[in-house]
């Protein structure tokens, strides 16, 4: 036993499809302690259940067999000590951009002097002024993964999970928000779990990257990363660490990738 | 000065093409067939203005617009009840839906009588016209909603930690919305249909009484002036349905194909 906040034990994650076809072992044996304070990437080639295994954290789906557990409590259901940060779309098309923002607090039930207070702050800090009534459709890609980081951490919780949420992003968009993630990151420091297949993104990002075969996933190696921080994502090729790090991590995930591709 | 006359062309020109059907219209009735086949706008407009000013039209409108407005009510609730239920609950939607399917599958116009038969000539078997065709509009409209909601929405409004309340007040309703706008519309026109079915086969007041009543006397101008006041019903519905659209899907991306 451990204290670690969030403890992964001998999971095991099967898909049935009801329909008859065979099951398919997205999972398999897969232990992982996450220390407090840490940032952790789940890194793999596609199909490897990197985000089944996130999902399962989030208490979205649950484990064929094993257990989670979170903050000593077993994950059984949906997950509320966590912040999601969705694959995709990141808000709800619905609202504005500051109903968004505010939404994690109304349902805690914030006052609504309260929750708009902290809401234009954070979107100061994400750099969205002047938007707070504009609707997802009307921001940018990269606008709207901001819109829904700043979501995600007003409700100023100890976890973070992000799934791939920069994927879509052109490569300059992606650095500027890698750049904002770690600062925004730093300021508190909760665990941050991010699923990605961007081996960079993965070393520059990280202090463990978790390294998954591919299906049935399994944790193939956990490479830490000790590139001092702050770091600066722009000039991450250059920092001490990196070039140990990434050369590990692509080493062991270099057998996978070649077998898929 | 230039701004006001572009300002002037824009309100005027949606008119024209109508404008000049008419005009069209007038002179055929005129020189070319017999207005008392198909009615000559002149005198339907003429007519139409001299019935605004009595009461007997008016309560034919109120009739139908009552008739209408009850059963579309009844029918939209309903309809979205069991939609939503059908939609969550998919161990009851596997047991029902085939029933829905026949129940839909049955041509409402052709129950029509037996329906007149069980509740009356009065409103009463209008209203159950008119739900019975809104009923199964609504419930697919919200049905398919549901089940084409992305889940991922639920599970993020969950993990934030919403309730069963919220998640629906929140989540699902403005999820659904589009869906449930549409099949609002499309149940407005059928609506209006099925009262004037109704009064089509039996009734004692109502614009399809007043229609029947004016084709039975051959008064081909009245025939139309009914359809217009149905016309203004119905537009007036539509209109009121569009300004809830236009309300509750802001957030709706403005594109079009073209």
């Amino acid at each position: 036993m451990t204290d670690a906040p969030i403890s992964i034990r001998g999971v095991r994650k099967v898909f049935t499809d009801a329909g008859g076809s065979p099951d398919v072992v997205a999972l398999e044996q897969i232990d992982l302690e996450i220390p407090a304070r840490s940032f952790v990437s789940f890194l793999g080639p596609s199909g490897c259940g990197k985000t089944t295994l996130l999902r399962m954290i989030a208490g979205i789906e649950q484990p064929s067999a094993g257990q989670i557990v979170c903050k000593g409590h077993a994950v059984d259901r949906v997950n509320t000590d966590v912040a999601y940060v969705p694959q995709g779309r990141g808000l709800f098309p619905w609202m504005t951009l500051c109903q968004n923002i505010e939404f994690p607090l109304r349902v805690r039930g914030v006052a609504a002097a309260e929750r708009a207070k902290r809401a234009r702050a954070w979107i100061t800090k994400v750099g969205l002024e002047g938007f707070e009534d504009s609707h997802p459709w009307q921001l940018s890609g990269g606008m709207e993964k901001r819109g829904a980081l700043a979501r995600a951490l007003i409700g100023d919780l100890d976890i973070l999970l992000m799934d791939e949420p920069f994927g879509p992003l052109d490569a300059q968009t992606r650095l500027v928000l890698q750049d904002d993630l770690l600062r925004l990151w730093s300021e508190k420091r909760s665990i941050a779990v991010f699923v990605t297949h961007d081996l960079v993104e993965a070393v520059a990002l990280s202090d463990l990257v978790v390294i998954m075969s591919r299906r049935p996933g399994r944790i193939k190696k956990i490479v830490p990363v000790n590139i001092p921080r702050p770091r600066n994502v722009f000039e991450i090729f250059h920092a001490d660490g990196f070039n140990a790090a990434y050369d590990e991590v692509r080493e062991t995930l270099r057998g996978e990738l070649a077998l898929v591709a | 000065m230039a701004t006001a006359r572009i300002g002037l062309g824009r309100v005027i020109r949606p008119f024209i093409p109508g404008i000049l059907l008419l005009v069209l219209w007038e002179l055929g009735a005129l020189y070319l067939f017999d207005p008392r086949f198909l009615g000559q706008p002149s005198k339907i407009i003429a007519s139409f203005a001299d019935h605004a000013m009595r009461p007997r039209i008016w309560r034919h409108v109120w009739v139908t617009l009552s008739e209408i407005v009850v059963g579309y009510a009844i029918g939209v609730v309903l309809g979205a009840a069991l939609g939503y239920l059908l939609g969550v609950r998919e161990d009851l939607a596997r047991l029902f839906e085939p029933y829905i399917i026949i129940l839909n599958g049955i041509p409402k116009v052709a129950i029509a009588p037996l329906l007149i038969v069980i509740f009356g000539i009065g409103m009463a078997s209008k209203v159950a016209i008119v739900a019975s065709l809104v009923l199964f509009l609504m419930f697919y409209g919200v049905y398919v909603g549901i089940r084409t909601i992305d889940v991922d929405f639920i599970y993020q409004a969950r993990i934030m930690g919403v309730n069963r309340f919220g998640e629906i007040r929140h989540v699902v309703l403005p999820a659904i919305m589009p869906n449930v706008l549409v099949a609002m519309k499309t149940s407005a026109v059928y609506a209006v249909i099925g009262a004037i079915i109704g009064e089509f086969i039996a009734a004692q007041a109502g614009l399809g009484y007043f229609i029947l009543d004016a084709s039975g006397t051959f008064n081909v101008t009245d025939i139309w002036v009914g359809v217009v006041y149905l016309m203004i019903l119905l537009f007036a519905l539509t209109g009121l349905i569009g300004m809830a659209e236009r309300r509750l899907l802001r957030w709706l991306p403005k594109k079009t194909i073209g």
